[in-house]
């Protein structure tokens, strides 16, 4: 235990490192591409265009407010997939560095999960002017938000480091997972509202921890309402995903450099 | 005459594990589906020895003798199989040069980035970046990105950068190898500075010259065990003697 305290003190003496991590990645990302930044304003909006097509025009809903609806829960999804498919590679993917310098190996999956920290952050603030300019009210409820952002980062942090360091041995793991993100978008009310299903499906999608995650997003940005008392099972679950995440990873840290 | 001991080890011993046919995915594992044999081969053999603070020693052998293996687990980036290592003071491992360079960025940029690898703060940095730029003879090619660079100046640069690192011990594993003469002696300068300043240094070279004029022990590892250690000029002489009659 002390040791994984040490793992997280360390990543503090190189705050740096992680900045200019963080500033390569956001950089380098749209460098070079015609639209360049505009692009993470762009993909929602066009996820918005399609899945706003398909999911109520072809299967129509009872939702009001549909657009805000999903994008309540598209960026958090985004941010929630970006984080984790980039953080998957982020032990392999340096081994020139992990080979040949020490440094506190955590601040590669870290600087992945700040990277689209930044990216949701922009996003969101852009989502509320815009949904304030269509003349929406919005409510002393959203100083919930941090609350939520923090549950959902710690649960990315967590799954985080324990991908990146199983990659390394077991390649697969990248194949395993953009499967499992596939079937989590539709397992997670993002194109739809968990209460229009019957009680048996809504305790199978209770049972994802990013569900109460969006839901609170948009109970208090949408609906002016505090976020559900089952988003503390959320919590419960980040917790102990990071407890192992950062468990798994102090112990397959010692062996990068060889397996590498 | 200070005597304190920096580095202590003792009874080092690392094997790596490796594998015919490793098996790396899932389904191989849990299926057996590759034959996944592995033999283990020691590196290094009940390695024990004591460097004391302001040493400059250097660590001679042929290829595969154990050498860089060694630097990597001083540098905490590969751990021991079994014996204990004690260091004081911080320590830098110049194993290669230039990690974490980004081709797109500028020199000026790339100094940032990779000092903050070696853990400095950006302040640090600040400090350091004159000292920095002027070893490195870029001028104004510091402001242009290192994907123009020859590989001399990628050299000067990541090689300004790691020994401009503040460290009380620096490990530097043959990177005189790379470099014109003019360069090699630029940086024996630089070293020779840090020597006076009181710097623990630790060299692997193939470079006898190097040894007998600027180290004051050397230690000359075979086959993983520590085969010689003593004063750098006679180690490196008898070396010098086992390479003539081998081949």
């Amino acid at each position: 235990m002390k040791n994984i305290l040490n793992d997280i003190t360390e990543i503090y003496k190189y705050k740096t490192m992680l900045y200019y991590l963080v500033k390569r990645n956001l950089r380098s990302r749209y460098k070079g591409s015609f639209l360049g930044f505009l692009w993470t304003l762009l993909t929602p909006l066009l996820q918005l265009v399609i899945y706003g097509f398909v999911f109520s025009v072809l299967f129509p809903n009872e939702i009001d407010n549909f657009s805000f609806f999903l994008l309540c829960g598209l960026l958090p999804w985004n941010y929630f997939i970006s984080s984790i498919t980039t953080s998957v590679d982020s032990i392999v993917g340096n081994s020139n560095l992990v080979k040949k310098i020490y440094f506190p190996r955590l601040v590669l999956p870290l600087s992945n999960v700040i990277t689209y920290f930044i990216d949701f952050l922009m996003g969101f603030a852009i989502l509320l002017i815009v949904f304030i300019l269509m003349g929406n009210q919005i409510g002393i409820t959203l100083i919930y938000f941090p609350l939520i952002l923090i549950i959902q980062t710690i649960l990315q942090c967590g799954l985080a480091f324990i991908l990146c360091s199983l990659y390394v041995s077991m390649r697969d793991i990248s194949y395993i997972v953009n499967i499992v993100t596939m079937m989590g978008f539709y397992l997670t009310p993002i194109v739809y509202s968990a209460v229009s299903f019957s009680s048996d499906i809504q305790l199978l999608l209770s049972l994802n921890p990013l569900t109460e995650i969006i839901e609170a997003y948009r109970a208090i940005l949408l609906y002016g309402e505090m976020p559900n008392i089952n988003i503390m099972y959320s919590l419960f679950v980040s917790i102990i995903l990071l407890i192992l995440g950062l468990y798994v990873f102090h112990k397959l840290n010692k062996t990068f450099a060889e397996e590498l | 005459m200070k005597n304190i001991t920096v580095i202590k080890i003792e009874n080092l011993f690392k094997s790596f594990v490796n594998y015919y046919d490793k098996p790396m995915m899932l389904k191989e594992r849990i299926l057996r589906m590759k034959k996944g044999e592995k033999k283990v081969v020691e590196i290094l053999k009940n390695i024990s020895l004591e460097i004391s603070k302001g040493e400059i020693t250097a660590i001679i052998g042929s290829n595969g003798s154990g050498k860089s293996t060694l630097l990597k687990i001083l540098t905490n980036i590969i751990y021991p199989t079994s014996g204990t290592i004690d260091i004081q003071g911080k320590v830098a491992g110049i194993l290669e040069l230039g990690a974490g360079f980004h081709p797109d960025f500028t020199g000026r940029e790339n100094i940032y980035i990779n000092a903050s690898i070696w853990g400095l703060s950006k302040k640090d940095i600040d400090s350091i970046l004159n000292e920095i730029i002027d070893f490195s003879e870029l001028k104004d090619y510091i402001d242009a990105p290192v994907r123009v660079y020859s590989s001399g100046m990628y050299i000067r640069l990541a090689f300004a950068i790691a020994i401009n690192v503040k460290a009380d011990i620096l490990l530097i594993d043959e990177v005189f190898a790379v470099g014109d003469a003019n360069f090699q002696k630029k940086c024996l300068t630089k070293l020779r500075e840090l020597k006076n300043k009181g710097v623990t240094i630790i060299l692997v070279t193939h470079d006898s010259g190097i040894v007998k004029e600027f180290c004051s022990r050397a230690i000359w590892i075979s086959d993983g065990s520590i085969k010689l250690d003593g004063n750098a000029v006679d180690v490196s002489m008898k070396y010098d003697e086992s390479v003539k009659f081998s081949s």
